[in-house]
């Protein structure tokens, strides 16, 4: 069975695929008004929290000797865990030529630009006095802070922000095809004038469709290395350190399959929704959410391996210290996050293999919600019970997060889905040239 | 293909609605040998570079010059910022080349990129200053294939015929003027 076949896209034509998707940015409802509103409180209270924490200084939070990294770097990890889908489906499904892609990298795209952007926001937070960042930034100086490309954090700021910006160069060379259609169709006046600078006047002539489909092919190629390379530069933050729980090095792996689990997760989150809210059931089908529960289920057994050699090695190894670490992460005191995070992201998510539950739409997303807050239970139980349960017992102390944590991290969703809301109505949040060449061409002759 | 431009020139665009028209059209142009100033599609015709035979696209020497000057850049970076402001720890060596695979392999995908990226706009001769072209229209974004033609004054004739022998659902003459800029 053909993509097309499959997808069913084949019935009907470029122009109706055009109108529907670009129709998509036409004036938005009262509801859609309301959320994005809804998003912008949300955000909006966060930042209340963190002028807070700003004005009165971290003993606002939970962050504590010897609890240093809190919710605040939990949070962080589990953002920048959440922008791997898009750089994975964009670009290692495109090399694998995965049918199911075509529809919906667009979107997964766009939740790894905004994901990542929220993400970078939380070192600066956690940092309590952000505006001395620069003195973080790998300079020689006068402070005698020399420039370490030793360090796994000057090597976690290269990565993400390499990672963030090739992201955001394919995302936007991805987008100039449909820039250009939004463009042409658009009234004259500002947002026709802005199009035209976006769209740098691509006109898809026969040369420029060569260029671009050469570039497209190079970019993924580029961007594939960094799907792998950024969660294992996150990861190495932690295993490059001695802490129990942290030093392993299975930590690169399974950090990238973690956040290719959760960023999948965020992606069903996302789609569903969409689809219903912009009509376009019939360009994203339940073919293209199971195509992507059957890659979720599939990472999250690998997740679910990595949870059980983690414990295997710390017996295999006898280190006394991993072996209380682990013996202490699912008997101690962070045992419920613990067993939410095996709850949520190895048991639940099996319930994928079930094809009613993959075909069922308010089944997928559960499921993918719960895999989310799975997600972030496994940064917050990695984090803090390495660091509550070190070495030397007079040390020990344990963490819970203040309503200035629990803000600000509501706040980040706020201000994620505000950002992506904003771009669904600004630009098609389905790449409308993709889709087109994924029909089959209309030909005059039928073979 | 694009020809040393006659003074005297005129511009034929033929829209068509269906893939195999636009095909038709492509070989004919050839076997004729009129010259196809352009074709514009809302998705790529792999058919139309086959008959028409732009050159192999050069975006990947971007792609490796980028590459190539982020690797030696990074490890340069790293190198030289270790020799200069060193930490001196134990008998270790200053320079430690496996953590500055890194740096080196992000900075190398980074400039890879931009390499790529300024590759891409520079052989697509983006952005395009005179947008639209004489031979543009909007429907060339949505659902029709477009092909300008370009033939000597007196021959529109000969164009319009092969275009709409192929099955072009509109044929469209560029004024004088359109066809003077486009020399510009």
């Amino acid at each position: 069975m053909s993509h097309a076949q499959a997808s069913k896209l084949g019935n009907f034509s470029y122009g109706k695929i055009h109108r529907d998707l670009l129709g998509t940015l036409g004036v938005p409802s009262k509801a859609y008004i309301a959320l994005i509103l809804f998003c912008l409180a949300l955000a909006g209270w966060g930042g209340i929290a963190w002028g807070y924490l700003i004005f009165t200084g971290m003993g606002v939070t939970g962050i504590n000797n010897p609890v240093a990294w809190g919710s605040f770097i939990t949070t962080f990890v589990f953002w920048v865990g959440i922008g791997h889908a898009g750089t994975l489906i964009s670009a290692v499904l495109f090399l694998l030529r995965v049918p199911w892609r075509t529809a919906i990298f667009r979107a997964a795209e766009a939740s790894t630009i905004f994901a990542v952007a929220t993400a970078g926001i939380f070192p600066l937070i956690h940092m309590g006095r952000f505006w001395t960042v620069y003195y973080t930034l790998p300079y020689p100086n006068g402070r005698e802070l020399w420039p370490n490309f030793r360090s796994p954090l000057v090597w976690d700021v290269i990565a993400i922000s390499t990672y963030l910006t090739v992201s955001a160069i394919f995302f936007y060379i991805g987008l100039l095809p449909d820039i250009a259609a939004a463009r042409d169709r658009a009234k004259p006046g500002l947002k026709k004038t802005v199009l035209l600078l976006l769209s740098l006047g691509w006109m898809g002539s026969f040369k420029q469709w060569k260029h671009y489909t050469a570039a497209y092919v190079l970019f993924a190629a580029l961007a594939t290395p960094l799907v792998v390379s950024v969660h294992s530069v996150v990861s190495w933050d932690f295993a490059m350190s001695d802490v129990p729980g942290w030093h392993t090095t299975i930590f690169a792996p399974y950090f990238v399959a973690g956040a290719i689990l959760s960023g999948l997760a965020m992606v069903i989150c996302i789609l569903i929704p969409l689809r219903h809210v912009f009509k376009v059931k019939h360009i994203i089908r339940r073919y293209h959410l199971e195509g992507m529960a059957k890659l979720l289920v599939a990472v999250s057994i690998i997740v679910g391996y990595a949870y059980g050699v983690e414990f295997f090695i710390a017996w295999y190894a006898g280190n006394p210290f991993e072996v209380a670490i682990f013996k202490y992460r699912p008997t101690g005191d962070f045992a419920i996050q613990f067993w939410i995070m095996v709850v949520c992201n190895v048991i639940v998510p099996l319930l994928y293999l079930f094809k009613k539950v993959r075909t069922n739409l308010a089944g997928l997303f559960i499921v993918a919600v719960l895999v989310n807050v799975g997600m972030w239970f496994e940064r917050y139980n990695i984090i803090v019970s390495s660091l509550s349960h070190e070495f030397m017992p007079h040390t020990w102390g344990l963490y819970s997060m203040t309503w200035v944590e629990w803000s600000i991290l509501i706040g980040s969703f706020g201000l994620f889905f505000f950002l992506y809301l904003s771009f669904i109505k600004v630009l098609p949040a389905i790449s409308v040239a993709e889709v087109k060449e994924s029909m089959p061409h209309p030909l005059k002759e039928k073979h | 293909m694009f020809k040393e431009r006659h003074p005297l020139e005129a511009g034929m665009i033929g829209s068509f609605a269906h893939l195999d028209c636009l095909e038709q059209a492509l070989w004919a142009a050839k076997a004729q040998q009129m010259d196809v100033r352009d074709v514009y599609s809302p998705v790529p015709v792999e058919k139309a570079w086959e008959i028409l035979k732009p050159q192999t696209s050069p975006v990947r020497f971007g792609t490796f010059v980028g590459g190539l000057l982020g690797a030696v850049g990074g490890l340069t970076l790293c190198i030289l910022t270790s020799v200069i402001w060193n930490i001196v720890v134990a008998g270790k060596p200053v320079t430690s080349h496996v953590p500055f695979m890194v740096v080196t392999f992000e900075a190398l995908v980074l400039l890879g990129a931009f390499g790529t990226l300024f590759g891409m706009l520079i052989a697509a001769r983006l952005p395009f200053r005179r947008f639209p072209t004489a031979g543009y229209r909007p429907e060339f974004s949505e659902d029709h294939f477009g092909i300008w033609l370009s033939c000597p004054k007196g021959e529109e004739h000969k164009a319009r015929q092969l275009l709409e022998k192929a099955g072009a659902v509109k044929v469209f003459s560029i004024d004088d003027n359109k066809m003077s800029e486009a020399h510009a």
